[in-house]
């Protein structure tokens, strides 16, 4: 069981990073779930609709630091050397594991019969995120012990860790203002289904020659574990009844919070688009099941000590408990059910495109009706870059895209990119949208190089999903 | 038009054949060993020149309450470590210090004696070993609850020390290895 945990945990973190960097949808807006990355882009449809659970499925996960093939190659090195040189001291406490999955409950867009300069767009999706850089202190400490680490300061802020999984409740406004201008805004609700966060620890562990005994152990915490629904969610899965206490804290009866995302698109000139959004400006306030662990104080023990004559004043005097007594005291544990705060992880994206080729009549003109005809739809190819920023514990990652997109009519788009950010200079990825009719399908993945060999990956990602879409007059 | 096609598919083709995993072996996972070291300060004494000079007896005796190695979680994964102790005098006397490890029923499992001479200018250090390769059992710590120390003067009652604020000091520390797995 260990063994499948333990390949699992390395599995996950072969696949991390960059949390939510969905640079092939953005701005991909022959795909309606490019909705959700920008309520501000420009679009051609007269309405959608995601098949419910198969509209949108993403999932995204990655290491900043080793992989799995950096472990279980099958390569002949002691597994504990490998443990040692690419975990232990081969990784910074800048590494993370991250992932992140989303899941399209529901999603619905139209644009509005009186105004159609309007669309409008709402929906439900489940989505789980996490982070947790890697604890290179703890996992010396764990594996070689502090001796022979004679004042090495064992910083306890290495944990820094923070996750949850929501259902969220979005309802959108994409409005044309004018021929070049595109705003939007989606308003979200979150409900908490459970969500555990540790990010502000501090204090260090440390050995040193000692005063009086030979060494001295010192010990300065200030530690806190933030939790929510993960008592009830324990408890449910003991009675068996897990399923319906995810959905009732799914649907409202969780932690609640609010957040919105905005965005905009900017017709420069004729083939000149610039777009920015900024999503999840939130935060959930966790009040019911919460439970708080903390750990706070600061002690420093040379073991027991007896001094004479000061020790014959109690000749029955128990010197060892007065010790176990006196570090209690010192270091103070205790749990409690504190309502606290979790801000979600706000991204930002931009991007600038130069859109090409012969321009579509049929896209552009439909787009006459919500706007006229200054649209920079139907371009056959788009050339561009994107940026994308999100904010995580220990400060924000950016990575920078390189794109070309292709549009073949109204019936196959592709689009290739080209990412860098501090985990990977070879992000090469690959996104299709197919129009059958009123049927939409489209599948997108990136750093493709790495599926040379999979298990050296870094990071994977991925999304998908099927909808119906009314072109309106097309 | 035709460089795009070709641009696309032949992506998309090389994507798809390329896809594949180099062998892995995570029956590694069994061979994963965790076996850390800690160290720490275990036991220290202090007594002075005036009260050894004031004592009747030549001899100071008392047992310490001592559970750290008693912990399970301890006893459970010690696999090999040692004890260092160290006397420091700087009294006029000569002295004697025997420790003993005790077990819960007060029965002696390990005897160490050091000695040091008066106002010595080096420190009698001694590191017993127990587990690994040492004839010392482990079950000796595993089982160990109280510390015995015992301090014979081997010298008189009168005499005063040229050092200043003499003292006998006696300093100890544990140094164990654990599996953890």
């Amino acid at each position: 069981m260990k063994k499948w945990l333990i390949t699992l945990l390395l599995v996950v973190c072969n696949f991390f990073i960059y949390g939510q960097n969905k640079q092939l949808l953005y701005d991909f807006k022959e795909i309606p779930q490019s909705l959700l990355i920008n309520p501000g882009i420009e679009t051609a449809y007269a309405s959608y609709f995601g098949v419910p659970l198969l509209s949108g499925i993403s999932f995204q996960a990655g290491s900043s630091g080793a992989s799995v093939n950096d472990f279980f190659a099958n390569d002949g090195l002691d597994i504990n050397d490998k443990i040692r040189d690419r975990a232990l001291y081969g990784m910074s406490v800048t590494d993370e594991l991250s992932g992140t999955y989303q899941l399209e409950i529901l999603n619905v867009g139209f644009r509005g019969r009186n105004n159609p300069d309007n669309f409008y767009s709402f929906g439900i999706y489940n989505e789980g995120d996490a982070i947790g850089y890697w604890f290179k202190d703890y996992a010396i400490l764990g594996f070689e012990g502090n001796a022979d680490h004679l004042y090495k300061r064992f910083d306890l802020s290495h944990l820094k860790t923070r996750g949850d999984m929501v259902n969220v409740f979005h309802f959108g406004l994409n409005k044309r203002i004018n021929g070049r201008l595109i705003v939007g805004a989606r308003a979200k609700l979150y409900s908490s289904i459970f969500s555990f966060k540790s990010t502000k620890n501090k204090g260090y562990f440390v050995t040193t020659e000692g005063q009086n005994n030979l060494l001295t152990s010192t010990l300065v915490a200030d530690m806190k574990l933030q939790t929510s629904g993960i008592e009830s969610l324990r408890a449910a899965a003991d009675d068996g009844t897990i399923g319906s206490v995810f959905t009732k804290r799914g649907l409202f009866g969780g932690d609640l919070g609010l957040g919105i995302d905005l965005g905009f698109t900017y017709n420069l000139n004729k083939n000149t688009v610039i777009t920015g959004s900024i999503l999840d400006l939130g935060f959930i306030a966790h009040s019911g099941d919460v439970k708080n662990y903390v750990f706070k104080g600061q002690s420093t023990i040379e073991g027991v000590e007896v001094i004479l004559p000061d020790a014959l004043v109690n000749s029955s005097a128990d010197f060892w408990q007065d010790l176990v007594d006196e570090v209690k005291t010192l270091l103070d544990y205790e749990e409690n059910n504190d309502s606290y705060i979790s801000f979600r992880p706000t991204k930002l994206y931009g991007s600038v495109r130069y859109n090409f080729g012969e321009q579509d009549r049929r896209i552009q003109d439909c787009d006459c009706r919500a706007g006229g005809n200054k649209s920079n739809l139907g371009y056959p190819n788009g050339l561009g870059g994107q940026i994308y920023v999100i904010n995580r514990p220990r400060g924000p990652q950016i990575a920078i895209t390189a794109f070309y997109q292709r549009n073949f009519g109204k019936v196959v788009s592709l689009k290739t990119t080209y990412t860098v950010d501090k985990f990977s200079a070879t992000n090469i990825g690959f996104g299709a949208s197919f129009n059958i009719g009123p049927v939409n399908i489209y599948a997108t993945a990136d750093n493709l190089l790495s599926y040379r060999n999979i298990a050296a990956s870094n990071y994977a990602s991925f999304q998908l999903g099927i909808n119906v879409i009314s072109w309106g007059r097309n | 038009m035709k460089i795009s096609h070709y641009f696309f598919s032949v992506l998309f083709v090389l994507f798809t054949l390329m896809s594949c995993i180099e062998e892995q072996d995570f029956n590694q996972t069994d061979n994963i060993i965790i076996t850390p070291t800690v160290e720490a300060s275990i036991f220290y004494f202090e007594t002075t020149e005036q009260l050894i000079n004031d004592s009747p007896n030549a001899l100071y005796t008392r047992d310490f309450n001592f559970d750290a190695f008693k912990d399970d979680y301890f006893s459970d994964k010690v696999i090999e470590g040692s004890i260092t102790y160290q006397l420091e005098n700087t009294t006029s006397k000569p002295v004697s210090v025997t420790i003993e490890l005790l077990d819960d029923d007060g029965n002696v499992l390990d005897t160490t004696i050091l000695n040091i001479e008066s106002e010595a200018s080096n420190t009698t250090d001694e590191e017993i070993f127990y587990g690994g390769t040492s004839t010392r059992s482990l079950d000796i710590i595993r089982n160990t609850s109280a510390i015995r120390l015992s301090a014979v003067n081997l010298g008189d009652n009168s005499s005063i020390s040229t050092q200043p604020n003499p003292k006998l000091i006696f300093r100890s520390s544990a140094k164990f290895k654990m599996r953890i797995r």
